[in-house]
């Protein structure tokens, strides 16, 4: 059955809920109360790489082994950085499941699509240069395709770096309104790019992610959060709302597009790699253990005066700590994590001591800024654990952790920021899929058994999320339940065998899907 | 593998990385072309053609710091000259 998994990426009933009821977003509040809705965890850190490839590969972070943005490794004195791309997924994803049973496939502005893969569809990046987008997108003439149809600025697909950091502070008042108008602008062409796939070239399984809900939000959550609205808004700070709604309804209006392709025949789910919430304070961990006497600067590191995790220049941040001389640091913000450089016999008595230590932070209040601290082994079993910091930790605001030297180690923010919250949402409507908000909360590993079973395939085994049957009528689950698969699938299957099994799944498929809804009573 | 055949690589790898960029330059690429100076890259280019390079000889492990680090920095420029030496060195060794 036809599929959109329609990502918005960092989305929260928080912000959402107040959009519907404003009117800003009548095709979700229309999907909403027609549909299912859920709460939807993300990943232990609840971070877009590592939670995208989570519901892409239905795996977790320690198995797929995206651990974060970038890798840094030491060399020498220094610290080199390498970007994660899809070579460093070592899982299979629903795309090359999909393709490999036959079926075509679309999937747009994912995090680990580059180097692109062979599927049977199309596949285009998200989080890569605009300068690179024609290189990194499947089939090799796809970029040249869509760029000849009129209206289509492709380029504009690419993410600009600069912009993107712009976002992640402060800026000065008039800077936000075409930074605003940049974010409209990049996601409307994703979003025609979306429909023209959806009516000229159709797919089975169609999946997209908007980045900029999540970018929107890091800049301007305390305009959106109707709890941190100003209760006598400015000029200024009216129009950034009414800005920052113009985004959320373009978003809505193309939901409706979406919505109108698939038709009543078959299923468009709603989903977020995370959710969002106000970040209030900012721990400068670097600080803290430098405090601790456990880290030593490289030379004179200037203390941050923007309120800043890191500046514009992750590289450079990383090489701000002189590892040889440090016994635990922290080299990037999103992966809110402490590396540990001890000898082995020291490691548990220190790492103790550390977590005792990160525990005893303390904000102005008195209360404790770190909730909750997760050791890799634990909270990332699997292949790829050793990759991840040895700590990683949660702050009370979800706040990402600063990388700086700060002027202390814990500072309120002058004005709140968002941050990502380790709980998203999850909306569906269509065939079987019933009407109200389910009680359960669902994880990013139960989408990919969840698209699978829509798109009637086998889910594989070692997926380790469950199918989530509460989210249909029980009746309807019952004609049609999930299909576990005990074995890996063959081998990829040659071009003419793919469209063989295609035509057959055709016809099968729509004879049992006929059967099921007649039996159900959906049709005459 | 000998340098002239590792230029060669490298050269078609940047033409086509390069192929629908504005850069200020006007003659074709070869040993003395400056990626920043000449092919206007930025980091995150660097990035893609170390990407393209791997994809290329399909290897993960080349040490792509020595070329582009100095004394635990970044450095500032790099030639395609030093990047097929060095490529050249690595891939015959």
């Amino acid at each position: 059955m036809k599929t959109v998994l329609f990502g918005l990426d960092g989305a929260t009933y928080t912000v959402l809920d107040h959009l519907m009821a404003a009117g800003v977003m009548p095709h979700l509040a229309s999907l909403a109360s027609q549909g299912v809705r859920a709460n939807l965890e993300s990943t232990a850190l609840p971070l877009t790489p590592l939670a995208w490839t989570t519901l892409a590969t239905g795996r977790s972070p320690g198995h797929h082994g995206i651990t974060d943005w970038i890798r840094c490794q030491r060399r020498g004195e220094g610290t080199f950085i390498h970007l994660f791309d899809s070579r460093d997924n070592h899982c299979p994803t629903l795309w090359r499941r999909v393709s490999d049973a036959g079926l075509r496939v679309t999937a747009l502005n994912y995090f680990g699509l580059a180097p692109p893969e062979p599927i049977n569809g199309h596949t285009m990046p998200g989080f890569t240069s605009g300068r690179h987008l024609r290189r990194s997108s499947h089939p090799s003439d796809l970029f040249a395709r869509l760029s000849a149809v009129d209206g289509f600025d492709v380029k504009v697909l690419g993410m600009d770096f600069d912009v993107e950091t712009q976002g992640l502070q402060e800026m000065d008042r008039e800077a936000w309104f075409p930074w605003i108008d940049h974010q409209i602008e990049r996601d409307r062409v994703w979003l025609e790019v979306l429909t023209h796939l959806m009516r000229e070239e159709p797919s089975d399984l169609t999946a997209i992610v908007l980045d900029g809900v999540d970018k929107l939000q890091h800049l301007a959550y305390r305009y959106l959060d109707p709890a941190h609205l100003p209760t006598e808004p400015d000029e200024w700070e009216q129009r950034v709302v009414a800005r920052c709604h113009d985004y959320f309804r373009m978003v809505d209006e193309y939901l409706g597009r979406a919505l109108e392709i698939v038709g009543p025949w078959g299923r468009l789910f709603v989903v977020s790699d995370h959710g969002f919430t106000a970040s209030q304070e900012i721990f400068y961990v670097n600080r803290w253990l430098h405090d601790q006497g456990w880290l030593t600067w490289r030379g004179d590191v200037p203390e941050d005066d923007a309120e800043a995790c890191q500046t514009d220049r992750p590289a450079a941040d990383a090489n701000l700590v002189d590892l040889e001389a440090s016994r635990a640091y922290a080299l990037t913000p999103s992966s809110n994590g402490i590396w540990i450089d001890v000898a082995a016999d020291e490691f548990e008595s220190f790492r103790a001591e550390l977590e005792s230590g990160l525990r005893n932070v303390v904000a102005a209040d008195g209360q404790p800024v770190v909730t909750d601290i997760k050791r890799r082994e634990e909270t990332f079993p699997g292949a790829f654990s050793e990759q991840f910091p040895h700590l990683t930790l949660t702050l009370r605001d979800h706040s990402f952790i600063s990388v700086l030297n700060g002027r202390a180690a814990v500072a309120p923010r002058s004005a709140p920021v968002g941050t990502h919250h380790p709980v998203g949402i999850l909306l569906g409507r269509g065939v079987g899929l019933r009407t109200g908000t389910a009680e359960d909360s669902y994880n990013l590993l139960d989408i990919a058994p969840l698209a699978l079973h829509s798109l009637g395939l086998p889910i594989p085994a070692e997926l380790e999320g469950e199918f989530p049957a509460a989210l249909y009528d029980p009746q309807y689950v019952a004609s049609d339940p999930p299909r576990i698969a005990t074995e890996s699938p063959a081998a990829e299957p040659s071009e003419a065998a793919v469209d063989d099994e295609e035509a057959q799944f055709d016809a099968e498929d729509e004879a049992i899907i006929l059967a099921r809804l007649k039996s159900l009573g959906y049709i005459e | 593998m000998d340098q002239p055949t590792v230029l060669n690589d490298l050269t078609n790898i940047l033409a086509d990385l390069t192929a629908d960029w504005e850069t200020s330059l006007d003659a074709p690429i070869g040993p003395q072309t400056r990626l920043i100076g000449d092919l206007s890259f930025e980091s995150i280019d660097v990035v893609h053609l170390i990407t393209a390079i791997e994809e290329h000889y399909g290897r993960r492990d080349l040490p792509f710091e020595e070329v582009m680090m100095q004394d635990g920095k970044y450095v500032d420029e790099v030639t395609v000259g030093q990047l097929s030496e060095f490529l050249a060195s690595h891939l015959s060794a």
